[in-house]
């Protein structure tokens, strides 16, 4: 989750955005901008599709924000507007086949992981930027409600009180989700266990 | 897993594998210290146990890794964009309505809360007087005149009063010498805004308070003397001697 904000300083940020301020809003778009484009970006599946979503969520947080209150951490109630944003995408878009998720932009069209982009038991030895693709790609093929919850726990390290708080389920709920997403996960990956 | 070593699936994850469901507490830090002993010794024995388990927090260890999406370029120019309302869409009343109705937060600490606390009262003690100012050629709003009766004798004596509470609609006056009864002495309006009810009363202190349009009770401003009334407000008094 990176470095925690001066939450004296982020209570004044979001006073002034109550009183209609853009130049605060600014600075807590730049806060938060990378967490929810990520935590959008995984869930949906799309980069491109992401940037879109999450600006709607900034600027239906600026449009609500008078209706924040300091019973929840800012980043808390902006993640739930940003996960509601991405549900409500996949429902109205519905999931698509082909996914762009995360794929390296810098070695374009030489890069030896898009040749094994489908394949799921990759030789040894697979280097860790292959691994770190692998792991994407099978995060992306979890269904969508274990997918959140092990996006929001183990990508964005939220604890599990956190979680329920932007999803709105149940504690124990959520981590019987991540446990099946781990197993499922854990079997996808089946031949990271040959590299030990 | 050995049958020494069965914490046990909870009812509704029946579908996950007991060896699984260790795994993931084990993980999570969920264990019981004992449970966690009885797991690394389990561990110890079985190698297929320790790679499974190592696996997942490798998995684990990439996924905290995964590359992130960098912010593009103008993101944050296009929400705020999306933010500023359109000039030609701007209404001309809207900046003003803005001014007035934007809600605000006020930081305040005790000292200001003192502050204004002061002023409100200040404030309710301004509007509580007279509307028509009590300059020198104002008469005083109590006059007690002089009966032409013999001296000494416990005989009645005419008494004035005058309230200047040109707003009101009724005045009456509550006292000691009525029982208290407002509604037994009104006061008349003249054409100045004054009411005034001259009364006729024997010698003697006299409590008594104005009744503003049958509802307010407030304490004549101008009277000679005060009493308390012992719930925290004031009667005006009227002595009545001999000496008039």
């Amino acid at each position: 989750m990176g470095e925690a904000p001066d939450h004296d300083d982020e209570s004044v940020l979001i006073v002034r955005c109550q009183e209609q301020n853009h130049q605060a809003f600014g600075h807590l778009i730049d806060r938060y901008s990378g967490t929810v484009l990520n935590v959008i970006a995984r869930m949906i599946g799309n980069q491109t599709d992401a940037q879109d979503v999450a600006q709607e969520t900034f600027v239906s947080a600026f449009k609500s924000i008078t209706n924040f209150r300091a019973d929840s951490r800012f980043s808390t109630w902006l993640h739930r507007i940003a996960v509601n944003k991405a549900k409500d995408y996949l429902r109205t878009q519905g999931r698509r086949q082909e996914r762009e998720i995360f794929k390296p932009t810098e070695d374009d069209g030489n890069d030896p992981i898009m040749d094994i982009a489908d394949e799921r038991t990759p030789e040894h030895g697979a280097s860790d930027k292959q691994t770190a693709h692998h792991i994407e790609q099978a995060i992306q093929r979890l269904s969508p409600l274990y997918r959140e919850a092990f996006v929001l726990k183990h990508i964005e390290g939220m604890e599990y009180e956190e979680m329920a708080q932007v999803l709105g389920v149940g504690r124990d709920v959520l981590k019987m989700r991540v446990y099946k997403a781990r197993i499922k996960l854990s079997q996808e990956l089946e031949w990271l266990k040959e590299d030990l | 897993m050995t049958s020494s070593f069965n914490p046990g699936i909870p009812d509704d994850q029946d579908d996950m594998e007991e060896r699984d469901w260790l795994i993931q507490r084990f993980v999570d830090h969920d264990l019981s210290p004992q449970e966690r002993i009885d797991f690394l010794k389990e561990m110890d024995r079985d190698p297929m146990l320790r790679k499974q388990v190592l696996a997942t927090e490798q998995m684990l260890l990439h996924s905290a890794q995964l590359p992130r999406m960098a912010v593009p370029p103008g993101f944050k120019a296009e929400i705020l964009k999306q933010l500023a309302p359109s000039p030609a869409n701007k209404k001309w009343w809207e900046p003003f309505w803005s001014v007035l109705f934007a809600p605000r937060v006020m930081q305040w600490n005790p000292a200001m809360a003192m502050a204004a606390a002061c002023l409100l009262i200040g404030m309710l003690w301004i509007v509580k007087q007279p509307m028509i100012s009590s300059g020198p050629e104002m008469a005083p709003t109590t006059m007690v005149m002089k009966a032409s009766l013999p001296e000494g004798a416990d005989q009645p004596v005419m008494v004035r009063l005058v309230m200047l509470e040109p707003q009101a609609r009724s005045v009456a006056v509550a006292g000691d010498f009525n029982g208290w009864q407002p509604q037994e002495t009104p006061l008349q309006r003249t054409e100045d805004g004054a009411w005034t009810v001259t009364l006729q009363v024997k010698p003697g202190r006299y409590h008594y308070m104005f009744v503003i349009d049958g509802q307010e009770w407030i304490t004549d401003p101008f009277a000679g003397e005060y009493s308390s009334d012992g719930f925290g407000a004031k009667n005006a008094v009227l002595d009545v001697s001999h000496a008039l």
